[in-house]
């Protein structure tokens, strides 16, 4: 039942730290969308107003009034090829613009070019301008044109702010004027977009209508045609294998701008510290489940323990009456046989068989007598009720007492002591006892007619008492157990309670003495005890007896 | 209290006090108590030599067969057999009943020796 429990517990507690961890990593998972989603929305508005600005920027240059007139003469282009008024006028317009490493360009309706400035070559004015774009331009639409490898002001490859040049708002296209800017990793525009990088892997590229990268604060792709990656001109937030992109169009050029990072540093700063909260949170959810399933386990372990307890104690129960039982069985009918005999055939009877029948029963009574003493002896010292009245004790006489008591033992009963009494603090009655529990014993497990014998002395300033059978001795086993309750010998029809000698050993103890158990060298076992010595001359204890015993 | 007929009985207990008491009883009741056994072996070659009228056997005997092994296995044979024992349980007399012994508690010598002179 508690197993049960325990077990139900168990799950219910593992149920729990499951769902807390699903849930914190649920929580943190969200935590971590949410945070990436923040930073993408955070970037990709980054990148438009990157490109309103831009837009803000071209937009004006395309639909500029400046230069449409010649600025020198005010008056219109002439578009004659080499015409010294129309090359005057985009000095002015150059000479405005000091630090350009690019020039102007005038072309007729036809797409010839007719003037310019910073021209490589000059055998270019007379020549039709190869530039895609400028048919649109000439039709009257100003643009951006992509970029060219073609540039007429600059080595560099270009784009070009073209503006057609029209006779009155609507009228015919008289030619275009063109501004060319070069695309370069030190362009001035180059330069400007690089203050937008923050970190490594960064990187903000603009890209024309034909894929060609017009600008990038990665000087190794400029003027070059973009990868894969950055012609995903879809507007918005993309994710490429390793690296995130942002595209955004620049409507009035025709362009896309385009955000890319790596993906580890982009999120770097957001992911790290939610990353390392969840490591936290599952290190210490498992410190948790660690802990509560170590509780839970002692708590399995115990009360495994106490069941177990319970149980022995049971049994120990059990055996305790099934032994008890049949043990005072046994001299109670035996009594009561010798009895019955006696009374229903005193006449018959010989006055020596009565003697017989009588002394039988009577010997029946004592081992009733001691059984039952033993039984309730034993349930005084485990209650811890059995009282003791200490005094001063001989050992010698009190082992020839225990031995005269003894009902025809059928062994040679041998005591061995010195001359004077071997004074010990002790109750009588208790050691009368223990004294007839080990001869019991050795009795017990001696053959008929053997010896037994009774060593009285002192040693190591405590009275001792040896008691050797010439039994079977003692297995190693036996050796462990002589002292356990219910522990019986071996030796054929042995039988008793299994309590004498568990008795003796608490009495022992509680004069504060010691019994041990041992093989007699030459077959059969010892069983010993000490006791205190009671040092002549001295009142010891409770006692107020004289230390000397008289014999 | 003298029993009718006189009859040859085997006793078996590992007792001795036991067996002192039943052969003074039984004699005393006019039986003749032809052998007496420690053991359960030694009661059935006991009971081979002289072949008595009754076996009075106790259920424990010590090491070796007990009791109701013993009738058990004079189960065939024409003797009546008694176990008188302190030790009855369900379980016991069940066995002995099945191997055709009565059973007697050893406190009651009446009904012991009822049960001998059948």
């Amino acid at each position: 039942m508690t197993r049960r429990r325990d077990l139900v517990i168990a799950v219910i507690a593992a149920l729990i730290v499951v769902v807390l961890v699903a849930s914190v990593v649920t929580a943190v998972q969200s935590a971590e969308r949410n945070g990436r989603k923040a930073l993408e929305d955070l970037q990709l508005a980054q990148l438009q107003q990157l490109s309103r600005v831009l837009d803000g920027a071209f937009g004006p240059a395309l639909t500029s009034k400046v230069g449409l007139t010649n600025p020198s003469t005010r008056q219109p282009w002439t578009f004659n090829p080499g015409d010294a008024t129309d090359r005057a006028g985009l000095e002015v317009l150059q000479n405005a613009q000091p630090t350009a490493r690019t020039g102007y360009l005038l072309v007729n309706p036809e797409g010839v070019v007719t003037n310019g400035t910073l021209l490589t070559n000059p055998a270019t004015v007379g020549q039709k301008l190869d530039r895609p774009g400028l048919d649109g331009v000439l039709k009257g639409k100003p643009a951006v044109l992509v970029v060219s490898d073609k540039s007429l002001t600059t080595p560099l490859p270009t784009i070009a702010i073209a503006r057609p040049i029209q006779a009155g708002t609507g009228g015919p296209v008289a030619g275009a004027i063109l501004q060319e800017s070069d695309v370069a990793a030190d362009s001035a525009f180059t330069k400007l977009i690089t203050v937008f990088r923050r970190a490594q892997t960064d990187e903000y590229s603009f890209i024309d209508n034909t894929g060609v990268v017009v600008s990038s604060t990665n000087p190794a792709i400029v003027g070059t045609k973009a990868d894969d990656v950055l012609r995903d001109t879809t507007a918005g937030f993309h994710r490429h294998g390793d690296t995130v992109t942002a595209t955004t169009p620049i409507p009035s050029v025709g362009w896309t701008a385009v955000f890319r990072q790596r993906t580890n540093e982009f999120e770097g700063d957001l992911t790290g510290p939610l990353r390392s909260a969840l490591l936290l949170l599952i290190v210490v959810t498992a410190l948790g489940a660690g802990l509560t399933f170590f509780v839970l386990l002692s708590r399995l372990r115990a009360s495994r323990r106490e069941q177990k307890r319970l149980a022995d104690l049971n049994d120990t129960r059990e055996e305790f009456i099934s032994i008890v039982s049949h043990e005072l069985r046994t001299p109670a009918t035996g009594q009561l046989g010798f009895l019955q005999t006696l009374l229903d055939h005193w006449n018959e009877l010989s006055d020596e068989d009565r003697h017989k029948t009588v002394t039988q029963a009577y010997a029946n009574a004592r081992r009733l007598h001691a059984l039952s003493r033993d039984v309730l002896d034993t349930a005084s010292i485990e209650a811890g009720e059995l009282p003791y009245a200490f005094e001063v004790v001989d050992l010698v006489t009190a082992a020839e007492n225990a031995v005269h008591a003894l009902p025809a033992p059928d062994r040679e009963l041998v005591i061995s002591g010195p001359d004077q009494p071997i004074a010990a603090r002790a109750d009588p009655e208790r050691i009368q006892q223990v004294l007839t529990n080990v001869l019991d014993n050795a009795i017990k497990n001696s053959p008929s007619g053997s010896e037994i014998d009774i060593v009285i002395g002192t040693r190591d300033n405590e009275a001792l008492v040896e008691v050797s059978d010439r039994g079977l001795g003692l297995t190693d086993d036996e050796l462990g157990r002589t002292f356990e309750k219910f522990s019986r010998g071996r030796h054929t029809g042995v039988s008793g309670t299994g309590l004498g000698l568990y008795i003796c050993k608490m009495i022992v103890t509680a004069h504060g003495g010691q019994i041990w158990a041992e093989r007699r060298e030459g077959g059969g076992a010892t069983i010993g005890f000490t006791l205190p010595l009671v040092s002549a001359g001295s009142t010891d204890g409770q006692s107020s007896e004289p230390v000397t015993v008289e014999r | 209290m003298t029993g009718t007929d006189r009859l040859r009985v085997l006793i078996a207990d590992n007792d001795q006090a036991v067996l002192d008491l039943l052969l003074l009883d039984l004699r005393l009741e006019g039986h003749e108590v032809v052998a007496s056994a420690l053991n359960g072996e030694n009661a059935l070659e006991l009971y081979d030599k002289h072949h008595p009228d009754v076996v009075v056997v106790d259920y424990r005997l010590g090491p070796g067969i007990n009791g109701v092994e013993v009738a058990r296995r004079l189960q065939v044979a024409p003797a009546r057999v008694v176990l008188f024992t302190n030790y009855i349980t369900s379980d016991v007399i069940t066995d002995a009943t099945a191997a055709g012994a009565a059973v007697i508690e050893k406190g009651n010598l009446n009904a012991l020796r009822r049960a001998i002179s059948g």
